[in-house]
């Protein structure tokens, strides 16, 4: 179950988060799961489910995840 | 009084066709407004800016026909900008800017003014302007710092300040920016262009608020996003489910010798929804063609849109179904503090060809043959010989559109990102120091085919100033434009450089060392010195010897192609009527359209033996 997280940046802060799916920025919440004990961030919850259905099936396994595993988290 | 709060959803397509209307058509007059208002040729010539409306939601609602490179772009800024600043601290009469490339940005040169629209105190939502400024500051005059290694070279960037405070300018920001600008005037006199523009729009939804009320215009509003967002998933149903992948080369960054970049993109379509991922994309390069994330989805919409019905409402709701994938850290995705000034104007354009390859697979009446993807970014500046300002230009030349399936490919045109206009000689001369010897189509520059692909252009200009420092940033000049479905391949482009009384031209690395001969900074050339610019053909769609002979001989007789070529490729057989005309020889033709047939024939019984 993921949660949105607020991102507190100081001013002189140069790293910008980015969704694990789409890659893009993400300014001030951010939507958090972790998965097979892995913290995941995503830009909105249907970035995540775009994580589990393209993104995990196609590159999982090169990134040290199981896809063996079942979907749910 | 009429606050619109108890208004009933309006559904009737006749309303939200006239609101729709009305919006797209703000949109356009904050353009003119920006044409006739703005100090640089790149504005009031060039047209690079696109202007919008969007709901407080963040959504966009409208915008007009302005440059596929920013509409995508300024989804994010204009979002991020929400986000960071936070609704609580928008008011009337405020308005926003910043050009940071990671908050959403295309490349530092463009920047968004943001402003909130109020109707009786309560907020409706933003109009925006996202425009290419000139001068920018940083290493290279013209703000393209073509060789530059980190975002630091690129100019003076700005996170969202308010520059317009309850309709006050907030001199402290314009006092810092405009020292950092090689040509504050012109920076002053654009950016009130922009603000302008902002309030046109202001004024037109003013009274669209009056008639409907803010919850009756939100409401209008995702009725159209919804609207546009069914009929893109329609348009997206009648594309074949598959995957569909392609690849393409950046030449060089500018800074690292012998290296190029490599575009990768595989497209999955599955029912109304398509993925465009650009996993094994090469890692970000050390020189400023890299893509913010801005860029590459500006690009994705771009080419989905080229390729959907062109009646759809241009707003949030066509994107719904796109999904983008986009690894950080890599040529598509760069990260702080890789730079990206040449990815907005060189690379977008360069995807978009490679996405038309991966459609093409799918429907390939619907795609062209890849352009001459090169905006040929010369940019320039330096001490006006006849006013003693210092000045700066961007200048951009179109190049050759690829063939499609129907026609022939456009010639000399503004690549696809752009949508702009380039400067006439007559207001190019009386603005700047240079003399024009010659602009003309590229000979024989676009690719054969059934539907040949549109021919480049030769520029040559002379520089009257005593010094002129110039930069550049193209691609395409070591392989050309490819061809789709068996057309040709286009002519790679040229940048060259004869010295004052000498005869040769050379390349820019020949003269001045330079790590590559279109990607450079900071080059000063002397007066009398010419410069040649040639624009790259775009590739041909079938193969030539389909193209219609009638065509052909249109061709010979608009001297794109000689007697000798007809022959030669289009096997095509012209002669001398009684009258002096050229005509087709219907028999002869045939006859090398008989033999060319053969010898296809016979290389694939080769090649499957």
């Amino acid at each position: 179950m993921g949660e949105w997280k607020p991102i507190s940046t100081a001013l002189y802060e140069t790293r910008i988060h980015r969704c694990d799916y789409c890659g893009k920025m993400v300014p001030r919440r951010i939507w958090v799961i972790a998965y097979q004990g892995k913290p995941l961030q995503f830009c909105d919850p249907k970035c995540e489910l775009g994580w589990f259905e393209y993104w995990l099936p196609r590159y999982g396994s090169e990134h040290g995840f199981s896809t063996a595993a079942p979907l749910d988290p | 009084m009429n606050t619109g709060k108890n208004l009933k959803p309006i559904v009737d397509s006749v309303t939200l066709t006239i609101v729709n209307n009305a919006m797209v058509s703000a949109c356009r007059e904050m353009g003119v407004a920006m044409m006739k208002t703005s100090y640089s040729s790149i504005f009031n010539e060039g047209l690079d800016f696109s202007c919008v409306i969007f709901d407080r939601d963040g959504e966009m609602v409208a915008c007009a026909e302005f440059c596929p490179a920013q509409i995508g772009a300024i989804l994010f800024t204009m979002q991020w900008t929400i986000a960071e600043m936070g609704l609580e601290n928008f008011g009337p009469g405020d308005v926003i800017m910043h050009n940071d490339p990671y908050r959403g940005g295309c490349h530092m040169p463009e920047h968004t003014v943001i402003k909130g629209i109020y109707h009786r105190g309560e907020l409706y939502g933003f109009v925006g302007n996202i425009a290419h400024l000139t001068e920018i500051g940083g290493k290279a005059v013209g703000g393209f710092a073509a060789d530059a290694k980190e975002v630091y070279q690129e100019g003076l960037r700005l996170p969202p300040v308010k520059i317009v405070r309850n309709g006050e300018l907030v001199e402290d920001i314009w006092k810092f920016l405009l020292l950092n600008h090689r040509t504050p005037r012109t920076s002053w006199g654009d950016l009130h262009a922009m603000i302008g523009s902002l309030a046109v729009a202001e004024k037109r939804l003013h009274r669209l608020l009056r008639r409907f009320g803010i919850d009756g215009l939100l409401d209008i509003g995702k009725r159209l996003i919804a609207y546009s967002e069914k009929r893109m998933r329609a348009e997206i149903s009648d594309i074949p489910d598959g995957e569909y992948s392609f690849h393409d080369w950046i030449e060089n960054d500018g800074v690292t010798p012998e290296k190029r970049y490599r575009i990768n993109s595989t497209v999955t379509v599955r029912e109304d929804e398509v993925v465009f991922d650009y996993t094994g994309t090469s890692e970000q390069a050390r020189g400023p063609c890299n893509c913010t994330y801005g860029v590459t989805a500006s690009a994705t919409y771009n080419a989905m849109l080229s390729i959907t019905d062109a009646t759809i409402p241009k707003n949030s709701g066509c994107y719904r179904p796109i999904q983008i994938v986009a690894p950080p850290g890599t040529l598509l995705n760069v990260e702080h503090p890789g730079p990206s000034v040449g990815g907005n104007s060189e690379v977008h354009e360069r995807i978009v060809d490679v996405l038309f390859a991966c459609l093409g697979q799918a429907v390939p009446e619907r795609v062209a043959a890849a352009s001459g993807g090169s905006s040929c970014n010369f940019l320039f500046g330096g001490i006006h010989p006849d006013t003693g300002h210092y000045y700066a230009n961007y200048h951009i030349d179109g190049c050759g559109w690829g063939g499609k399936a129907h026609s022939d490919g456009n010639h000399a045109q503004c690549p696809i990102n752009g949508n702009c206009r380039n400067t006439p000689i007559e207001i190019f001369e009386t603005r700047y120091p240079w003399l024009t010897l010659e602009y003309r189509l590229a000979e024989k520059s676009g690719g054969h085919g059934r539907h040949r692909g549109g021919f480049g252009s030769v520029r040559v200009l002379r520089n009257r100033a005593p010094e002129v420092t110039v930069s550049s940033f193209m691609d395409r000049h070591v392989t050309g434009a490819w061809g789709m479905d068996g057309g040709g391949e286009g002519a790679p482009g040229r940048l060259l450089i004869k010295k004052s009384g000498e005869e040769a031209w050379i390349s820019f690395s020949d003269a001045y060392g330079t790590v590559s001969p279109n990607k450079f900074a900071d080059i000063q050339i002397d007066r009398g010195d010419e410069v040649l610019i040639a624009s790259r053909g775009g590739g041909g769609f079938g193969p030539s010897c389909e193209r219609p002979p009638e065509e052909v001989l249109h061709d010979v007789v608009e001297g794109l192609t000689s007697v000798q070529e007809a022959r030669k490729v289009y096997r095509v057989a012209l002669t001398r009527r009684d009258n002096g005309s050229l005509g087709v020889d219907a028999a002869a033709t045939a006859r090398l359209r008989r033999t060319r047939a053969k010898a296809v024939r016979k290389g694939s019984e080769a090649g499957n033996g």
